[in-house]
């Protein structure tokens, strides 16, 4: 295909996109079964179906579809089980979970089990299964769900919220006063679902044990405010018995993983700083004894951002085989897949820069969904020991073909703060050297979080809309190890520095940049920034400040998480310290905000919630400067990646027609 | 004799909005009760007549609120009985009229525009309010999402107002023609008709809706509008037209107390717009702030006659008419001891809707109560005994206390202090449902109007700057004189609530003294700073109340702010709050429960759905009674088990 037959991104062409996740390997490594998502734009949703793709022969076929199918697990080296509501009356508002068994090898799916609750996740435990699902720990009991149709009362859930708890609402989950995410153990021959994890202990990780006899998990138990310090736990399925393996005197224990049947991998923190990284542990069972393993200043898990990315994956896996246990890590702005040795020591498995969203490994076969040069997440087949990539599908190829993409351009400086910085920059679709044009700073989330080369839509949209699109990791972002990430009790100082000077940078690189004509951009912290930006400086002529904190004195106490994080971030509660709260608000300098500011938020959003958007607009707006505020209802803090396509096109609409008012680009 | 239950309140019928037929024979009214079937209100109307006394119902679909006479002495209220036709016309209004002399409603006519009032000019025109969508809201709308890009963006009760405008039309039956009156951007406070000539207050904004309406004269026959006062010039309150030339307006300038001096009364030259002083006057007018959550419905407040205007008004504990007449005499027209809620005058007779002694909304003619729709002798009506006391500020304080329902003197009993909101309202001593349960369960109830209640004029009722501090200290000099008087009362079993500026005493109260064992925070505020903004009123009432703004000084903000004390709080406190009270937003209450949770306080939260501000007063009857029992429970936790009050070891 010629060059001049490509069409320039649009933001409609998230309906072409196809969203590849939830990859697992059948026992004989044959075949690996994963989950693709597509957004519906009749339908306003996403759609799932279940696909196998065969590492040997490349042939990759859909296994089902019909009434949406997901989270696909191996039954044997043939079979798959699925979970679809294709059988289902209605899907809202019904309390169960109904399997579906296929063969990859031909044959519709058959009626295999109904479980008696919202299923989060199963695994199979011996012949029984285990199940994620949630709790009410309610003391009182009574109609629990929906209307008793005599009843002339309120009921609780439909008209009115009892709030018992901290965290009282949790993002993405509802309301969470007296709910927990709990462990069943399910017998299929009776239906009956027993409860495993005891009351008031909210599940934050488990795995189960190489022979299926052994649940570990990890996760707080309280009936109050839930702190971070967390227990890790043993269920024995023979005998039935529990017992706590580890005190709770770590904080964020997750990322448990059985090491066989007798060692168990997880890490915690001690959560003092904020960009703290977990510490990593064994703990033996055979021993009664846990180690430390040498500390390597890194999180587990993929932290770099895209909004092209739905669904999720493993993020550690133990490869029984090799007696290696394998895991993400984000490296500067790429996740790898890292190789960890009895001793602790790590290797990076993979050399390729992008991002790996999820994988499994199977003696010397890895396969993983990566996101590699500018493609969407696609299945790859890993070589372990040389990190040779082979992909396996190709879902979105074309599109990516027939579309002018925008390839980010890495550099690196010196900066002033004495670190090496990374940053990139986008070029418009079309790009003239010589030609001025406005630009789109884009700060990420987190703020531990990272942004790298991988294929991001919306700043594939403003490329084509004829802008720069530039952005970098700021201190405090992922990838760069605990000190860099550490920027406690200086948000809006070390951050903001770091931007001013990587703008400057870019403007020396890239002189057909319109200094003038800059914007900025971002979600969360990213969204935190913009509203400071426009208190701190006149430098930049447009800002979309999106699911944003603007008041810390609120921020800290009516989100799910800020009791804790953001008391760490500021380092005192406003009775505490009011002026250290206020002077790192964004709200405290609004007063002074000429950037015109458009603020984008979702009204179910209970990380960084409305009122701070709220306040934020009222601010500015009674500045006399030019505000205005986009709320979405019943959406979550991330409408940018998987709220409902309509949202998520609104919400593009929107921040590329404030930046086409203010930053007048010709494209 | 029944106990005064949490129920109870669903089997009052609630009075309200009489007004006088054009002949003056018969006058109608409304008269609402609350629906637990449907988790509403039903309302009627009905007629009393004048010869002989009798009332009768006239409608019986319980969907009629609010009514117009027309000059044929018909009645015309909107509604929607007809389903199909009206669900599509969703922009539209259908008004149904009915005879008093028999036969049912029959449609009228149907308005396009979602129309809030009407008034009835002559034979053939009704002035009509109606809320109407500007163009940047009719474009491609949009249930998904809202736009917000204005101040206020929301209002408490009608949700996101965000390029929605009261206007002001004139409907012309004949014809079927709707004229717009105010200008498009407009919204319309208050008219006041006199012959074909409409005197109205309007404030015309694109950006922020800021705080003085502008004062207009529209004449209906020739379509001329004229501005007599420029918005944000002066403040107003109540208008009379009460003479071809001449209106008379009530009016406050600047002066040491800001906004928060009553207005005095002005004549405004209809020719010149020119205002002059008429009669200097320290109450509030044009309503009543009379506390009360059993009553239910409007009703006319304010009435202009020829140099004459009658209007409600709060002085000292009580909502009075009265009249202000040209040469600048003040009038009490109905001065009884508790709350003129809205009234009509006539050829010289006068019916007052209100609630007097321990009665509910029932109507007066001339003096003579004329409707008993709530048989109060049924009900365990618990007395309160009246004290004044001399405040530590020179000021006398008038407050009560409710014995508990079977009181045995000698007993001791838990007792709950209940404080107002406003600040500019009163306490009286009107029925009040909810106190009169808690009396019922078994406590004392005491309650008073301290510094920045309304009805003793501006010296006492302005507390700009001062939250927290001469109220606070009223409050507790009442608790300790209460309790000195009634030692019943076991000084170890006092709870405390109160909603709104209530809510944010209550908040005030548990950071600053222990001496209450538990305490029910209802629609509260914790933090001026984020009221100011995210309040519908936040942008006004913030520096009216706080003597400035977050960006002029925070600080004094934050020292008038109930959760810069939180840390000492030991009080288990219960927190109350809608999800759609766009006055005091929920983020003031969740800012609280997040506090004290993390402080380890006992704390709960009840958080109601699709309720505004007013869930205490007409929230749905489901609601109010979870409302309710919530808080009871809550009080009977802390204050009534065995082990109540005792020191933890």
């Amino acid at each position: 295909m010629g060059q001049t037959e490509k069409r320039p991104v649009r933001r409609e062409d998230l309906f072409q996109f196809r969203f590849v996740s939830e990859v697992s390997l059948s026992p004989d490594r044959e075949w690996a079964v994963y989950a693709v998502n597509q957004a519906d734009e009749e339908e306003n949703r996403y759609h799932s179906s279940i696909w196998a793709v065969n590492g040997r022969t490349k042939e990759n076929r859909m296994l089902a579809a019909r009434g949406e199918a997901k989270s696909p697990i191996w039954l044997d080296e043939k079979t798959v089980l699925f979970a679809s509501g294709r059988d289902a009356k209605k899907e809202e508002g019904n309390n169960e979970t109904v399997y579906y068994r296929i063969a990859v090898d031909g044959g519709e799916a058959v009626k295999a089990m109904t479980v008696p609750a919202k299923v989060e996740k199963l695994r199979r435990l011996g012949s029984d299964w285990l199940v994620m699902a949630t709790a009410d720990e309610k003391e009182e009991t009574g109609p629990k769900d929906g209307k008793d149709s005599g009843s002339l009362e309120a009921v609780e859930g439909e008209d009115y919220h009892i709030y018992e708890e901290l965290p009282f609402w949790f993002n993405g989950k509802g309301i969470r006063s007296r709910k927990r995410c709990a462990l069943y153990l399910f017998r299929e021959e009776t239906g009956e679902l027993t409860r495993i994890t005891p009351k008031y202990l909210e599940t934050v990780s488990f795995d189960v044990s190489s022979d299926k006899t052994k649940v570990a998990y990890c996760g707080p138990v309280y009936d109050s405010v839930m702190p971070r310090t967390c227990g890790l736990y043993l269920y024995d399925v023979g005998t039935g018995d529990t017992k706590q393996l580890v005190a709770e005197d770590l904080c964020d224990v997750n990322q448990v993983c059985f090491m066989g049947n007798d060692r168990i991998f997880y890490t915690g923190s001690t959560y003092e700083r904020v960009g703290k990284h977990p510490r990593y542990y064994v703990w033996d069972l055979s021993e009664g004894s846990g180690v430390q393993l040498p500390y390597c200043d890194r999180s587990v898990g993929n932290s770099v951002g895209s909004d092209a990315k739905f669904g999720g994956g493993r993020s550690v896996a133990y490869c029984e085989e090799r007696d290696t246990l394998y895991l993400l890590q984000t490296l500067w702005g790429d996740c790898k897949l890292m190789a960890m040795d009895r001793a602790g020591i790590l290797r990076e498995v993979t050399d390729v820069p992008g991002s790996v969203t999820g994988f499994d490994v199977k003696g010397d076969i890895v396969i993983m969904t990566a996101m590699r040069g500018q493609h969407l997440a696609e299945v790859y087949r890993l070589n372990p020991d040389d990190g040779r990539e082979e992909k396996l599908t190709g879902f979105n190829d074309e599109y990516l073909d027939s579309h002018k993409i925008s390839e980010p351009e890495a550099f690196r400086y010196e900066s002033k703060n004495g670190f090496e910085m990374e940053g990139y920059v986008i070029r418009p679709a079309d790009y003239e050297p010589g030609k001025k044009y406005p630009a789109v700073l884009e700060i990420h989330g987190g703020p531990k979080t990272a942004s790298g080369s991988v294929f991001f839509h919306e700043y594939q949209c403003l490329a084509s809309d004829g802008y720069f699109v530039i952005y970098s990791n700021p201190r405090g972002s992922d990838g760069r190890g605990e000190k860099f990430a550490d920027l406690t009790e200086v948000f809006g100082g070390d951050d903001f520095e770091d931007l001013l000077e990587f703008t400057d940078q870019v403007l020396e690189r890239c002189p057909d940049i319109d200094g003038r004509r800059i914007g900025i951009c971002g979600g969360s912290y990213g969204g935190f920034m913009c509203n400071w930006m426009v208190g701190h400086t006149d430098r930049f002529a447009a800002a979309v400040s999106q699911r944003s904190i603007s008041n810390y004195l609120t921020k800290c106490l009516y989100t799910d998480i800020g009791y804790y994080a953001n008391r760490l971030q500021m380092g005192a509660f406003p009775w505490e310290d009011f002026h250290k709260v206020w002077s790192m608000s964004p709200l405290s300098g609004a007063h002074r905000a000429e950037t015109p500011l458009l603020l984008l938020q979702s009204d179910e959003d209970y990380r960084c919630w409305m009122g701070d958007a709220v306040q934020m607009f009222s601010a500015v707006k009674r500045r006399g400067t030019d505000a205005r505020l986009v709320l979405f209802h019943g959406e979550n803090h991330d409408l940018s990646r998987s709220g409902k396509p309509k949202n998520r096109m609104t919400r593009l609409r929107e921040l590329e027609g404030w930046f086409e008012r203010y930053l007048c680009p010709e494209a | 004799m029944n106990a005064i239950k949490i129920e109870t309140f669903t089997r009052f019928q609630f009075v309200s909005n009489p007004s006088f037929a054009p002949d003056g024979q018969s006058l109608a009214f409304v008269v609402q009760r609350g629906d637990l079937e449907d988790n509403d209100y039903k309302g009627d109307l009905y007629l009393y007549r004048c010869d002989d006394g009798r009332v009768r119902r006239l409608t019986t679909a319980g969907d009629a609120k609010s009514y117009v006479w027309t000059h044929r002495g018909t009645l015309l209220f909107p509604a929607s009985r007809d389903k199909n036709k009206e669900d599509k016309e969703k922009d539209s209004t259908s008004y149904y009229e009915i005879s008093p002399d028999g036969g049912e409603a029959a449609r009228a006519f149907t308005l396009p525009v979602k129309a809030t009032g009407m008034y009835r000019v002559d034979e053939d025109r009704y002035l009509v309010m109606a809320v109407t969508e500007l163009a940047k809201r009719k474009e491609g709308k949009d249930e998904a999402y809202e736009v917000v890009d204005e101040i206020p963006f929301w209002f408490n009760g009608k949700g996101f107002t965000n390029g929605l405008r009261n206007r002001l039309y004139c409907y012309r039956v004949s014809t079927g023609e709707l004229t717009p009156i105010s200008e498009e951007s407009a919204d319309v406070d208050t008219y006041s008709v006199r012959g074909s000539k409409v005197l109205y207050k309007a404030y015309p904004w694109t950006d922020i809706h800021d705080q003085y309406d502008g004062i207009y004269l529209c004449d209906l026959d020739t379509g001329e509008n004229r501005c007599l006062l420029e918005k944000d010039t002066r403040r107003t309150g109540m208008i009379g037209f009460w003479a071809d030339d001449e209106a008379v307006v009530a009016s406050g300038v600047d002066n040491p107390h800001g906004n928060g001096k009553y207005m005095d009364f002005y004549t405004m030259n209809l020719e010149t717009g020119r205002m002059n002083l008429l009669a200097e006057y320290d109450y509030s007018s044009g309503s009543g702030s009379v506390g009360s959550d059993a009553r239910l419905g409007g009703g006319r407040t304010v009435k202009a006659g020829d140099g004459i205007c009658y209007f409600v008004t709060t002085r000292g504990d009580s909502a009075h008419l009265y009249a202000i007449k040209r040469d600048g005499t003040l009038e009490g027209i109905v001065t009884d001891r508790g709350s003129c809620d809205s009234f009509d005058v006539k050829d010289g007779h006068v019916v007052v809707c209100g609630l007097y002694g321990d009665r509910l909304a029932e109507l007066y003619l001339d003096g003579t109560q004329i409707t008993e729709f709530n048989d109060m002798s049924q009900w365990q009506v618990c007395p309160r005994k009246e004290y004044t006391m001399k405040a530590g500020d020179g000021y006398d304080l008038t407050g009560w206390v409710m014995e508990p329902a079977g009181y045995e003197p000698g007993k001791k009993y838990p007792a709950i202090l209940h404080i107002h909101g406003g600040p500019r309202t009163v306490f009286g001593t009107v029925f009040h449902h909810e106190m009169q349960m808690w009396a019922n369960a078994g406590y004392f109830v005491f309650f008073t109007n301290p510094r920045g209640s309304d009805g003793f004029g501006t010296e006492f009722g302005d507390i700009n700057g001062k939250y927290g501090t001469v109220d606070y200290d009223n409050l507790m000099e009442f608790t300790d004189y209460v309790l000195d008087r009634e030692p019943d009362i076991d000084r170890e079993r006092v709870g405390v609530t109160g909603g709104s500026y209530g809510g944010f005493m209550t908040n005030w109260i548990i950071g600053h003294t222990d001496r209450f064992r538990a305490a029910a925070s209802q629609r509260s505020i914790a933090n001026w700073i984020s009221f100011e903004y995210m309040s519908d009123i936040g942008h006004t009432f913030t520096k009216d109340n706080q003597a400035a703004f977050a960006c002029e000084d925070v600080e004094k903000l934050w020292f008038h702010s109930p959760i810069k004390y939180i840390e000492g709080c030991r009080t288990p406190t219960l927190f109350v709050h809608s999800d759609q009270d766009y006055r005091c937003n929920i983020a003031e209450g969740m800012e609280m429960f997040a506090a004290l949770k993390v402080l380890g306080v006992d704390t709960r939260m009840l958080v109601v759905k699709g309720e505004t501000h007013e869930l205490s007063r007409s929230g749905r009857p489901r609601n109010r009674i979870v409302r309710m029992r919530e808080i009871l429970n809550w009080m009977d936790r802390y204050l009534k088990t065995e082990d109540a009050g005792k020191e933890e070891q």
